[in-house]
């Protein structure tokens, strides 16, 4: 059968096309023909489970599912009688009746949950069957959500989305009968779990309030939240958000399922990292005082930056900006260059190489989702760009993508490697099995990183394609460079100085006044104390002005604080690892006195 | 130094070296460590450790590449396989209908007091385990209660104490 031959069928009397292969459900809902569903969810695979989705087909005595049911031409099909509408109530019934179903102290009553949605539509007001509510325990042992296992109804969209989507499948159904589970690992807690990343997608897959976030419960419901789309702000990558928002909170963060890499799923750092952890936040201007930061107004910072600016000649003064900043910051720090002596965004170890003019990638996405190979040089996916580790994941599993891991940190994808090795060795012998392992490879793609940038890695890389050029068969790899920084790319574009070691950065001539622009950046507050500079900064500097959204170690010891806007709060662009330009647009209202990186920049240097 | 695992090729056994792993390693090559030899696998195991500890349940996995989950999955559900070890005997007491009207569930919480564990549990010995079972097949004796192919038949709780000075001494 051909998969675009169009087939034709009748579904309640209404003549219906659909393509052959699909299934009932899917032709019925490409006709504006809605069918209850439960268990089904799009882009995962059908299961079948729940029953909510039962048509009649003519001339069957038996109903079907028609999630799972492939849709046949010219057969007759009822969605909607008097028998399923039972049916259905039925079911709904049971389900409720099985666990712990008390809607009124739910996080996802009042219009969230997918059974209590079920239940208003097939007029479930009473239960006919005793109550079970056995005592089942709940775990709330991961930082972002948890799992109470009394308000499950096992419809696995969680365990075929961990499998399918995030490629993990940390979780699984124990037990059978009456005693099944949804269990993490073997019998583990999400705490303690060996293999879930934290990346949320479960929760957000899951139709009760059985898998919940934490952050998010009893904030309100879901569905009368503002969404805004926007950037996530924590990677390359670049994943789309829909953030949803009330009263000026954050309340939930997912995937935006039209973002064209991401299509809705995200990575822990994006799905929590940007609302979900506890941060303090710097909302006015501060100023040191007698040894104490203390408020004061923008004007009287601006002025007293001003005064010391005066006295400080423009050869000992230099900016620093985080890697997060949008292009706009970027650009607005480049316009004020001249009163500096040098202004420079902070880099990853050897990631300069990796940022300075990048070839854009066009088709990733197709790149990623058919390869049959991939190879990873000196890069961290798992940790740094966790949808990206998705793909690779699903490759393997789904597709027996062949993987070979070189030069990399361990992570989770080594499991699933061919060949995983720490530090490369240039033998020959080496080289004839990466070349036996890639031999029948069609679509290989090659994802390269900062440490692909030192001369080892240079070398590998070079070895790696000779042994492309010398295949039979089989395309050249896609290759695709993954900085490290959200914005490295953008910001050594708008012409900021690509500084990889800080220290010597600073160390090469003497610094009296520091601007560090980190931005809502989160990370490097505390990574400046982990390395040498400390001791250099604190002695010598005569200013030192840390514009910031949240407080960290070196704000504390910083002359004067700068409140800068967030993620959420500010409008901009960001480049990705693609090339592409990504906008960042407000989602809620500026906190407090807080202004935009480049506004700050540019009021500091008028 | 280089650090080479070709995961798929190079068969790397059990750091332990408990020779029970080399043989299990020996039924996975037979399968050619196909993720779909899980349950030949799983029951090979089970034979040589007695039960499946979930260190040999990881080794199972990593060496099939499969997911934690999945095995774990599949381990519950068939009631052949168990995670803990059993005694070397196993006391089954019938829950069948005959059994469960004539009082099993007294029987099984005595014999659970007498021997000090939990139905599941087994004895510090290690000589008995205590489960219950569906019918076992001696409805005219009921309730009964099967230890290997003995077969003991019209208990009451008051029986048990002497059935486990007297009958059970029989098993070492
Ligand atoms: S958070 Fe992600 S990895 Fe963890 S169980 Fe859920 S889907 Fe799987
Ligand atoms: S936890 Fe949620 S998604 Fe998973 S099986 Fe239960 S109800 Fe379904
Ligand atoms: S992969 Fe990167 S862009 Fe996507 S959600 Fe994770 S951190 Fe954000
Ligand atoms: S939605 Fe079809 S069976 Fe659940
Ligand atoms: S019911 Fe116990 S032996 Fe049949």
């Amino acid at each position: 059968m051909n998969a675009t031959q169009t087939i034709t069928l009748t579904i309640n009397g209404k003549v219906c096309e659909g393509r052959a292969g699909q299934t009932i459900l899917e032709v019925a809902t490409a006709n504006d023909i809605y069918i209850p569903t439960l268990c089904w969810m799009k882009d995962r695979s059908p299961w079948g489970g729940c029953r909510m989705c039962i048509v009649e087909v003519a001339g069957s005595p038996k109903v079907v599912p028609a999630c799972a049911t492939p849709a046949v031409a010219g057969s007759q099909i009822t969605t909607n009688s008097p028998r399923l509408h039972n049916l259905r109530r039925m079911t709904l019934e049971l389900l409720f009746s099985e666990r712990n179903h008390i809607c009124p102290i739910c996080p996802m009553n009042k219009g969230d949950c997918g059974l209590q949605h079920q239940a208003y539509l097939h007029g479930v007001d009473s239960i006919r069957f005793p109550y079970l509510y056995p005592a089942l325990p709940m775990d709330v042992s991961g930082r972002y959500f948890g799992l109470d296992h009394n308000r499950c109804i096992l419809c696995t969209r969680c365990v075929r989305t961990c499998d399918e989507i995030e490629g993990v499948h940390t979780l699984d159904i124990a037990n059978r009968g009456e005693r099944n589970l949804i269990v993490v690992d073997m019998h583990a807690t999400f705490g303690t779990s060996e293999t879930c990343t934290s990346c949320g997608a479960c929760v957000a897959a899951c139709p009760t309030g059985a898998l919940f976030d934490k952050a998010q419960t009893y904030r309100g419901k879901l569905h009368t939240c503002t969404v805004v789309k926007t950037t996530c702000p924590e990677c390359p990558v670049g994943c789309g958000l829909a953030v949803y928002t009330r009263e000026n909170r954050i309340v939930e963060v997912f995937g935006d399922p039209e973002s064209p890499l991401c299509a809705g799923h995200l990575c822990r750092k994006g799905r929590y990292e940007t609302w979900a952890e506890p941060r303090r936040r710097i909302t006015q201007p501060m100023l040191r005082h007698n040894g104490e930061l203390k408020p004061v107004s923008w004007d009287e910072a601006l002025a007293h930056i001003r005064r010391v600016r005066d006295a400080t000649p423009v050869w000992e003064s230099v900016l620093l900006a985080s890697p997060r900043l949008t292009n706009e910051a970027g650009q607005a720090i480049h316009r004020v260059a001249d009163k500096l002596d040098r202004v420079g965004v902070w880099l990853a170890p050897n990631e300069g190489a990796l940022v300075e003019a990048p070839e854009p990638l066009a088709d990733v996405r197709r790149q990623l989702t058919e390869a049959d190979a991939f190879i990873l040089l000196g890069v961290q996916p798992s940790r740094d760009h966790g949808l990206i580790a998705s793909y690779v994941r699903r490759g393997v599993r789904q597709r027996q993508a062949r993987l070979i891991i070189l030069n990399c940190r361990r992570s989770d994808l080594d499991r699933y490697a061919d060949i995983a090795v720490r530090e490369v060795s240039l033998e020959r012998a080496f080289w004839a099995q990466v070349a036996e392992v890639l031999r029948d490879v069609q679509r290989p793609v090659l994802l390269y990183g900062t440490e692909a940038m030192t001369p080892i890695g240079v070398a590998v890389l070079e070895r790696l394609l000779a042994v492309f050029e010398q295949k039979a068969s089989g395309e050249a790899p896609a290759l695709i460079g993954l900085p490290i920084g959200t914005n490295s790319i953008g910001l050594v574009a708008a012409g900021l100085e690509a500084v990889e070691d800080v220290g010597s950065w600073l160390d090469a001539k003497p610094v009296r006044y520091l601007h560090l622009v980190l931005g809502d950046d989160h990370t490097l507050g505390e990574r400046w104390f982990e390395e040498k500079y400390r001791a250099l900064m604190l002695e010598t500097l005569d200013l030192l002005v840390v514009q910031a959204s949240y407080e960290s170690p070196l704000t504390a010891h910083a002359h004067v604080v700068l409140p800068a806007c967030t993620w959420a709060e500010k409008t901009g662009t960001v480049t990705n690892f693609e090339g592409r330009t990504l906008p960042l647009k407000p989602v809620i209202p500026v906190r407090g006195q807080a202004r935009d990186d480049a506004a700050i920049v540019e009021a500091v240097y008028a | 130094m280089m650090e080479l695992q070709t995961i798929r090729s190079v068969v790397t056994s059990h750091p332990s070296g408990d020779a029970r792993f080399a043989s299990l390693d020996d039924t996975i090559a037979h399968y050619k460590a196909e993720p779909t030899a899980l349950i030949q696998v799983l029951h090979a195991a089970q034979q040589l450790f007695g039960y499946l500890s979930p260190d040999v349940l990881r080794y199972i996995a990593g060496k099939l590449k499969l997911p934690l989950a999945q095995v774990y999955g599949v381990v519950t559900f068939y009631h052949l396989f168990t995670l803990v070890p059993r005694g070397k005997y196993q006391i089954m007491v019938c829950r069948g209908t005959a059994c469960h009207v004539r009082g099993a569930q007294l029987i099984l919480e005595r014999l659970s007091q007498q021997l000090g564990i939990k139905e599941g549990e087994t004895t510090k010995d290690n000589l008995f385990s205590l489960h219950s079972a569906r019918c076992i097949g001696a409805c005219a004796m009921a309730p009964a209660i099967a230890i290997g192919d003995d077969v003991y038949g019209k208990l009451t709780p008051d029986k048990v104490p002497k059935f486990c000075q007297k009958d059970l001494k029989k098993y070492t």
